[in-house]
This record gives C-alpha cells, sequence and structure tokens, in this order.
C-alpha cells in the first residue's frame, strides 16, 4: 500500500470575502507500515490535508491516490479515522461503537460483535464491552475510538490531534500503548498532533507544516526502531530532534509562517 | 433512606391534610352537601360507579379516543418535525409556525371539528391529535435540528449510506428531545380529550362528568373526578415508563 499525494490544494470559497487557501501544492508519499506524524502551527491547514487523505474533504486540484486508485470519498476499510473529540455515539454499547463502521458495512451482528470484541481486547477494554460511552473516563473513550478504526481493518489510520483533549499523563500513557498496539498491528499511521514529543515518539517520519497556505517546510527521519519505550524520550537523538522542531515551529516563525 | 421516609410521610400528610379539610367542611363546616358532598357518599357513589359497566365503557371510550389521538399526534408529529428538520431552510421555515401552533388556544377550532366529524369520537379525536402534534413536531423538529455534527462527520466517515444516517444516527441522537415532546404532547392530547367530551358529546368519561355536574349529581361527580385521576395517573405513569431514556448523554 502506498499513498501518493500529488500537488494537492484546497481553496475554500466564503460567504464574504476571497477565497482562503487552506493548504497549497503538497506532495507526499506514505508508505506501507509507515508511521508519519504532522506537525505545525494552529491553522496551518494539517488537519484539512489529513481529512483530505481520507476522501472527506476534496482537494480544489491535484490528487491522492492508494496504490494508484484515485480517493473519491469516506471509505473505512481504505482510510479510518480517529477524531479528536471521541466522537462516540452515547446510545450504543461500547462493543456496538467499536463494531459502527461495519455494521454501516452490513456485517451480520454476531460476527461484527467478535471483530469488534477482538480490537477491544488490543487495546485493553475487552472488560467495559457492554458499558456505554458516559460511563467511560476520556482515555478511555478514546480508546474505543481507536478499536472502532481498527475494527475496519484500515489500509491507512488517519488520527486527527487523538489525545488532544487528555492530560498531559494519560496522554503519555495512552500515547505509548496506543503506539505500541499499532506498531504490532502494522498499521500505517498518519497522525496530527500539537505535541513534539508525541510527533516524535510515534513516528518513523515527522513532518513540519508552516501556514499561510499550509505546506510542507520541513522532514525529519526519526532513526529508532518501533515500538519504543518510554526511555526513548531520554536519549540524546530525542532531544537534538525536539530541540530542533521546537526551533522550528517557536523559535524561527518566519521560516514557518509565510510572508 | 431516611430523606425517602420523610418524603413520603409529607406526602401522606399533605393527603391526610386534603381529606381532613373535606371532612371537617361537610361536618362541622356546614358546607352544603349540594355543593361539597360527604365523603361517605362519594366513595359509595365510587363504588357504585367501578361496578357499573356503563363506566367502564365509558372509560374505554375515553381510553380509545387517547389512543388514536395521540398515536396521530405520535407519527405526524415525528415524521413533520424529521422532514422540517432536515435542512437549515426548511426550519426556518417551519419553527415559528409550528411554534405559533403550539401556543394558539386550539379550543378555538372545536367547534369546527364537531361541524366536520359530528359529536363522536372523531372530533375528540381530531381534537387531541391535533393539541399533542404541535409540542411532539416543535421538539422533534429542534431535536433533528440541533444533532451534534460529530455524529454525522463520524457517520460519514464509517460509510454509513443516507438511510443508515437517518435511522442509525439522526434518530437516536434526536431521541431525547423527541423524547421530551413526547411526553407533552401525550399529556395534552389526554386533557384535550377529556376537555372536548364535556365540552359536546354523547359517551366517555369526560361526558359523564359533565352530565353529572349539570344535573347537580354532585356526588357523582365527585366520584367520577376521582375515576378520571387514576385515569391519569395510569396515563402519565405509561409515559414516564415508556419515555424513559435509555442512555446518558455524554455531558
Amino acid at each position: 500500500m502506498t499513498m501518493n499525494i500529488e500537488s494537492v490544494t484546497l481553496t475554500y470559497e466564503r460567504a464574504k470575502g476571497d477565497p482562503v487557501t487552506a493548504i497549497r501544492d503538497i506532495d507526499l508519499e506514505v508508505r506501507r507500515g509507515e508511521f508519519v506524524s504532522l506537525i505545525g502551527p494552529s491553522g496551518c491547514g494539517k488537519s484539512t490535508l489529513l481529512h483530505c487523505m481520507g476522501g472527506m474533504l476534496r482537494p480544489s486540484s491535484g490528487r491522492i491516490t492508494v496504490d494508484g486508485e484515485p480517493i473519491t470519498g469516506p471509505k473505512p476499510s481504505r482510510a479510518a479515522f480517529v477524531f479528536q473529540d471521541y466522537s462516540l455515539f452515547p446510545w450504543r454499547s461500547v462493543v456496538d461503537n467499536a463494531a459502527t463502521g461495519l455494521r454501516f458495512a452490513g456485517v451480520r451482528k454476531a460476527e461484527r460483535r467478535a471483530v469488534a470484541m477482538k480490537q477491544l481486547e488490543l487495546v485493553g477494554l475487552d472488560h467495559v464491552a457492554e458499558s456505554y460511552p458516559a460511563e467511560l473516563s476520556g482515555g478511555m473513550q478514546q480508546r474505543v475510538a481507536v478499536a472502532r478504526a481498527l475494527a475496519m481493518d484500515p489500509q491507512i489510520m488517519l488520527m486527527d490531534e487523538p489525545f488532544g483533549a487528555l492530560d498531559e499523563q494519560s496522554r503519555r500513557r495512552i500515547g505509548i500503548e496506543m503506539s505500541n498496539v499499532l506498531t504490532e498491528a502494522e498499521k500505517t499511521v498518519v497522525m496530527v498532533t500539537h505535541s513534539l514529543d508525541e510527533a516524535i515518539f510515534w513516528a518513523d517520519r515527522v513532518l513540519v507544516m508552516g501556514k499561510g497556505p499550509g505546506r510542507i517546510v520541513r522532514e525529519f527521519v526519526v532513526d529508532a526502531p518501533r515500538p519504543r519505550r518510554l526511555d526513548f524520550m531520554t536519549t540524546a537523538s530525542f532531544d537534538t530532534l525536539r530541540a530542533e522542531l521546537f526551533g522550528l515551529l517557536e523559535g524561527a516563525p518566519e521560516e514557518v509562517v509565510a510572508p | 433512606m431516611k430523606h425517602k421516609i420523610a418524603v413520603w410521610c409529607l406526602r401522606i400528610l399533605g393527603l391526610i391534610g386534603l381529606f381532613g379539610a373535606w371532612a371537617y367542611a361537610t361536618g362541622p363546616g356546614g358546607v352544603s352537601p349540594i355543593l361539597v358532598p360527604k365523603m361517605s357518599v362519594v366513595w359509595e357513589q365510587f363504588k357504585l360507579l367501578v361496578t357499573s359497566s356503563h363506566t367502564w365503557s365509558s372509560a374505554g371510550i375515553t381510553a380509545v379516543e387517547l389512543l388514536a389521538a395521540f398515536a396521530i399526534a405520535l407519527v405526524a408529529g415525528v415524521v413533520v418535525g424529521f422532514i422540517c428538520g432536515r435542512t437549515p431552510f426548511r426550519a426556518e421555515v417551519a419553527e415559528p409556525l409550528i411554534a405559533w401552533g403550539y401556543l394558539v388556544p386550539l379550543v378555538l377550532f372545536y367547534p369546527l371539528f364537531i361541524l366536520w366529524f359530528g359529536v363522536g369520537m372523531q372530533s375528540k379525536i381530531a381534537y387531541g391529535a391535533l393539541s399533542g402534534f404541535f409540542p411532539i413536531a416543535f421538539n422533534s423538529l429542534r431535536g433533528f435540528r440541533a444533532i451534534d455534527q460529530r455524529y454525522l462527520k463520524v457517520a460519514r466517515a464509517f460509510g454509513a449510506s443516507g438511510s443508515q444516517t437517518d435511522w442509525q444516527v439522526k434518530m437516536p441522537a434526536a431521541l431525547p428531545m423527541v423524547l421530551s415532546g413526547v411526553r407533552i404532547g401525550a399529556a395534552l392530547c389526554m386533557i384535550t380529550v377529556i376537555l372536548a367530551e364535556m365540552l359536546a358529546s354523547t359517551r366517555g368519561l369526560g361526558y359523564e362528568l359533565a352530565r353529572a355536574s349539570q344535573t347537580l349529581q354532585v356526588a357523582e361527580a365527585f366520584a367520577l373526578i376521582l375515576i378520571l385521576l387514576v385515569f391519569v395517573a395510569i396515563v402519565q405513569y405509561a409515559i414516564n415508563h415508556f419515555g424513559k431514556e435509555r442512555y446518558r448523554t455524554d455531558a
């Protein structure tokens, strides 16, 4: 599986004022089994790019293909989302939430529940399968959302600031846990994040985006095998990378924010 | 637990107060039995009424009218709310109209219903259905309109078809709002049907009550009110039981 993004531009028409170009001329290749993180200042179009990859938004120009086949709309077996706000259905139990995509695809009840249960086991939530989302913590809800995406057995997982709403500690803990799960499942993942640590710790490649309009300004390769252990965050190479990223995002805004 | 006991004690105390005042008024209070009959007489009447088949058939008629009116109001209200809540444009057009229908005293139309449907059951059903329709349509409209965009986004991302989005996402998402409309609508149906029977009809509990008080059968009227109170309590219980939300929203 290879996803090719070729000179993708997305321009929004606005009711008032000039149209806004959210992203311009993005070129990117995502290869099988790779973990790519997208980081950049707010409004740099990283989430827009992710939505284009999943067929939720249509580029104004350029094209996105998976193994040569163009993306024309959402298709969860090709690209499954984990959204920032967990967005579980409060009227469905945890296992039924995890089976949501399968139900839409017309999979029979017993079968889809079995698949969903397997994914819940993977994210460590099989013991709350019959609970309702409101009874779960934010971190648990997001793990259900991960299970829901995994249940589609997608070629690529698209995660939009998946742990942004969690507190620092659970964010790190669940992040490491999910990173391991996804690595072991050999998933191809593109993740949008605000967190430098997260961007480096999870990924094989970190893409830094700049804004006005959104484009990719730098690419870093994180040269360490996955799954990684927490102490990877204390290594010198992690620190160097982090400092470089920090400088790029915070220290030299002229490079990230176009004139 | 202690709290619960206190609550029940006070409730019972309230009832004792009410019946005590009644007993005092008809006894030492010297209120005329034409205005307020003695409790014992009402009780005798009550026993007489609940053993008569006429009362049961009257109650049956009222119940059928109520059920028919409610069924029409429910289906029409949810369908109209769903259709009008589909686009912001439709909602903008329909919302003030439905709100207006909700506020208008629909009893104004009752003489017309009698003209169109006669004094039989149909006019009660029409009037009851109309008054139950507006709160159900209004709340359904708002429920369908206010569906959290996140749910629709998930539906789209996970490949839901149009009808799957309608039935598996929009319906359950709007359900709490729809149900609150249904509860109000059912209560209004009940009030209207009984009122309509009292105003002009030939049968039903409301009719019996109006006849009894107009012919100064005050004890019978009191007994009928007692029966109606039980009837209302049963309906209320049914509504609350069926209308209970099955899940908590993720607030």
